[in-house]
């Protein structure tokens, strides 16, 4: 063996020197992957929390909109279709929406909160047709917003009316842009990156802004990896190439959020630590190689060779191997190594009792964390179920008990003033205890806690005292509400405010008491978004109360001036009755005795005195043409109208008929334009058209060649029907009396009449959505104008019918 | 066709000018006829009934609608539901030209409907023509 150049002690050195160095390098190694195994757990637990956060956010932005849109429904502008105004005030207060529209069942807009093309229609749009096909609240893809130009997110709520059909289509689109808020920055460690998908992968939003495009499908191998996982980490290199580690949530609808955070970031202090501890390691290495070449070879052969064996069975995994720093005494770097050797082996225990104790807080955590989104997703659906928010309220109360509280307690500001509205208690008989005792409490107090008015959530628990000042201004009143807090064993109180758009509309009161429970960090936030979400509900019942109150009010004056129209219409109905039956009994009588005065006694009575009865008889037959015409106009106004098309040019001919028939000498040319149609009650027209042809018959009646027309022109832009002679004509300085009852423009020696004919066409063509207007030029005869509605229709343009009577 | 002579009308109408006026009318159209004049309804129905043992029934009734105690559209319904009388010819002669009164007229089985006008030389037209068909053109059963 002497001479062999292996045996020598150099050599010998040399070898144990790499047979202590490799090992030990080793187990540093081991040591370190188990710290980064540590730290890549930690980071996708952050990661997933941090996901299951965002998910939250955008789940509570898909309930607001259903929450809207199932409020809007019910509202009666809505029901309608008459909301316009409505949409456009309130996308003026609910900034995240782009739009509101309420589209018809063939998708074409009916109102809507911005300007939008009436011809374009909705019906292809996926949301559209979802809507139709479920009948409920969908939601639909990813698209750029036709009007506002911004990436959305469009929501579907069906209208339904009486027979179950579905009118309508409520819609409101949600501004992506919007989201990129729900995120606080400063909560997130450095390097993180946020994403968003829809069910079909394409890109929400992501943060920081740019790392995805908006509306891009998302990196295919990885949503393909994402398919079937609800909650799961996952690494990847993507944006920027940059290897990340993710922490994904697919939510029920197929929506992902996924939140990556940078490798190098995770293990950078971990890999600092590890150049220093190669240093160390090579330093030591160093002063041990002069003292090794001094000492005898048994002296330290033995030890290293121990050194060895406890080594390669440390990096076999037995952590529990520790050197005996007895047999390494002898040489102090040896001793040394060995202790750093025992403090590594120790550490690399400690670590990895560590990381199983980790492990399991890790899969409780987890495990909560999924029981906290549940109880979210249940308060959700309790909150949006009804809008009785004082027994949602209780429910939501009833909800948090037990793991948010042993008592939950809501107060809601109603008029200004707040008001315990729900308390809940495992047992039932504790907690009709606690509701007198709150009632009590509801006397010496008039306004929110100030630290609810702030608007942040609060957590009391060694420090009692100052929740009761919150309370109280009155330092005896909170010491004995304090001692009272003792007795009951409370032992921490959660403050929860109900925020929604900055204002406080109540709070929730989260009490631990005999479970002995104290609130920390995670019931806290917990109980933040509880509260937000019970503000909106408390808002929408409070607007919906208030809608509520006021359509009512408006159904009670309605039916009460519907009573009134209809007592004055019968009052008038028995008037006219009267009128019609008892005032022409007594003109008959006179009428007919002044008759038979002239006939029996004409042989007394002179000339005069004949003439003064005929004038009798004449102003009595007046006054019967006075009552019929009166009665006429009464009647044209209570009369029921059946709208049927009709044929007006028939009409007229009808009239000037009758009128030749009752004066058969006249000769009148008559051009009745054919074909002239129009929607209106027959016999109210007809009676306008024996008024107008009537007054053109009449006022013709000196002129040599007397000329009536009938017919339809452009009037103001607009197709009316006019009737035209060349008589009489009037003064258009009186043109306004002439419409009014009893208003005559001529005298009655001139032209026969009562004065009510034209107030009768006013109040026909009035009654027919239409109007009515004349011009005239004195001597040179009258136009009439006018319209039954909006819709005059005619046909046969260009061939007339002359009627020349004679 | 019935004998030309002494032809009856039951003239039913409450106003005594009307009656006097309607008298009057007849003789001047120059009809040959007889009156029986009930001033309500209830005369008019008493008028009808058979223990009062009228020679005949009238050949036609006039029958006024606004009529004290029991007004004409009571008179007309019971008229139509007497087997009797149920086939007498009844004409409204009345001053009401309101829609919903012709309605109810005809309804209840009146044969004719004819507005008093005011204008007495017109009445005696009116007269002159009802008489003529009812009481020398029409055939009654």
């Amino acid at each position: 063996m002497p001479g062999s150049p292996l045996t020598r002690l150099r050599s010998r050195v040399t070898i144990l020197i790499f047979l202590i160095l490799v090992p030990t390098t080793i187990v540093m190694l081991l040591n370190f992957q188990t710290q980064w195994a540590l730290l890549n757990s930690e980071a996708q637990e952050e990661m997933q929390r941090l996901a299951q956060l965002v998910a939250t956010r955008q789940i509570q932005l898909t309930e607001s909109a259903e929450q809207l849109l199932r409020t809007l429904v019910e509202v009666p502008e809505v029901q309608s279709g008459n909301c316009n105004e409505l949409f456009m005030n309130l996308i003026d207060q609910f900034r995240n929406y782009t739009n509101l529209y309420l589209v018809d069942a063939d998708g074409f807009t009916v109102c809507s909160g911005l300007p939008v093309d009436p011809t374009a229609s909705f019906k292809e749009q996926n949301w559209f047709k979802a809507t139709m096909a479920e009948r409920g609240f969908t939601t639909g893809d990813y698209a750029m917003g036709v009007v506002s130009q911004r990436p959305v997110v469009s929501y579907g709520y069906p209208v339904f009316d009486e027979q179950g059909e579905i009118p309508y289509i409520l819609g409101v689109s949600l501004d992506l842009q919007w989201i990129e808020g729900l995120v606080d920055a400063d909560l997130l460690p450095a390097y993180t990156t946020i994403t968003a998908l829809d069910r079909n992968g394409t890109v929400l939003y992501s943060y920081p802004a740019g790392t995805e495009t908006i509306g891009a499908q998302y990196h295919p191998e990885i949503y393909a990896l994402l398919e079937d996982q609800t909650l799961g980490t996952l690494e990847a290199t993507l944006e920027g190439g940059v290897p990340r580690i993710y922490g994904v949530i697919r939510l029920t609808g197929g929506d992902t959020v996924l939140v990556g955070r940078d490798q190098h970031d995770v293990y950078a202090d971990s890999n600092n630590l590890l150049v220093r501890n190669l240093l160390g390691l090579a330093l030591v290495a160093l002063v041990a190689v002069p003292l090794i070449r001094l000492r005898a070879y048994h002296a330290f052969v033995r030890p290293v060779e121990d050194l060895v064996d406890k080594l390669k069975r440390l990096a076999a995994g037995d952590t529990s191997t520790r050197i005996d720093l007895a047999t390494v005494r002898v040489v102090y770097e040896m001793h040394e190594l060995g202790s750093v050797i025992n403090q590594m082996a120790e550490s690399m225990e400690n670590r990895q009792q560590s990381l199983e104790r980790d492990r399991d807080r890790s899969e409780v955590r987890v495990k909560l964390r999924a029981k906290e989104m549940e109880f979210l997703v249940d308060t959700s659906r309790v909150l949006s179920s009804s809008l009785d928010y004082e027994a949602t309220l209780k429910s939501v109360a009833h909800l948090t008990i037990p793991e948010l509280g042993d008592w939950c307690a809501i107060n809601v500001m109603e008029d200004n003033r707040p008001r315990w509205v729900a308390l809940a208690h495992l047992n039932p008989r504790i907690q009709a205890e606690g509701e007198r005792y709150l009632h009590q409490y509801e006397l010496v107090h008039d306004n929110l806690p100030n630290a609810v008015l702030q608007g942040t959530p609060k957590i009391y628990n060694d420090n009692l005292e100052e929740f009761v000042a919150e309370l109280t201004p009155d330092p005896a009143i909170a010491r004995m509400l304090y001692e009272q807090m003792l007795a009951g064993g409370i032992k921490s109180v959660l403050l929860v405010p109900l925020v929604l758009r900055g204002k406080v509309s109540g709070l929730i009161a989260l009490v631990f008491a005999e479970s002995g429970n104290r609130h920390d960090l995670s019931h806290l936030l917990l109980g933040k978004e509880l509260g937000r979400r019970a503000a909106v509900a408390v808002e929408n019942s409070q607007l919906y109360r208030e809608l509520q109150r006021w359509s009512q009010n408006l159904e009670q004056r309605v039916e009460e001036r519907t009573r009134q129209l209809t007592d004055v219409n019968h009052e008038l109905e028995t008037f006219s009755y009267s009128v019609s039956h008892d005032l022409r009994a007594p003109l008959r009588a006179i009428d007919g005795f002044s008759q038979a005065l002239i006939e029996d006694y004409a042989d007394q009575l002179d000339e005069d005195g004949q003439n003064y009865l005929r004038r009798v008889r004449a102003a009595t037959q007046r006054m019967g043409a006075l009552i019929d015409d009166l009665l006429e106009l009464s009647r044209v106004t209570r009369r029921e109208m059946a709208t049927v098309p009709i044929d007006l040019s028939l009409i007229a001919h009808e009239v000037i008929e009758e009128l030749q028939t009752a004066e058969p000498d006249r000769k009148v040319e008559v051009i009745i334009q054919p074909g002239l149609k129009a929607d209106g009650d027959t016999n109210l027209v007809f009676i306008v058209l024996q008024n107008l042809l009537g007054n053109a018959w009449k006022f013709s009646s000196r002129q040599e060649v007397a000329k009536i027309e009938f017919g339809t022109t452009r009037y103001e832009g607009e197709e009316v029907f006019f009737v035209r002679d060349n008589g009489a004509g009037f003064d258009m300085q009186y043109g306004n009396k002439l419409f009014g009852a009893f208003q005559r423009l001529h005298h009655n020696n001139e032209f026969e009449g009562t004065g009510i004919g034209l107030a009768t066409v006013q109040r026909i063509v009035h009654r027919h959505g239409g109007w009515v207007k004349a011009t005239a030029v004195i001597g040179q005869g009258a136009t009439f104008y006018f319209t039954l509605g909006s819709e005059n229709r005619h046909e046969e343009h260009g061939k007339e019918a002359y009627f020349t009577g004679g | 066709m019935k004998s030309m002579a002494k032809k009856l009308i039951l003239l039913v109408d409450d106003n005594p000018d009307d009656v006097d006026l309607t008298l009057r009318a007849f003789k001047k159209a120059g009809l040959m006829c007889e009156f029986a004049i009930a001033r309500d309804g209830v005369e008019a129905l008493a008028y009808l009934q058979p223990h009062t043992q009228p020679a005949e029934l009238p050949r036609v009734i006039l029958l006024d609608l606004k009529l004290p105690r029991l007004d004409g559209l009571e008179v007309l319904r019971q008229v139509r539901e007497d087997p009797r009388t149920r086939l007498l010819p009844v004409v409204m002669l009345t001053s009401s030209t309101e829609p919903d009164d012709i309605t109810r007229s005809y309804i209840n089985g009146a044969n004719s409907y004819i507005k008093k006008p005011v204008d007495f030389n017109e009445f005696i037209e009116t007269v002159q023509r009802l008489g003529v068909y009812w009481l020398a053109i029409n055939e009654a059963v």
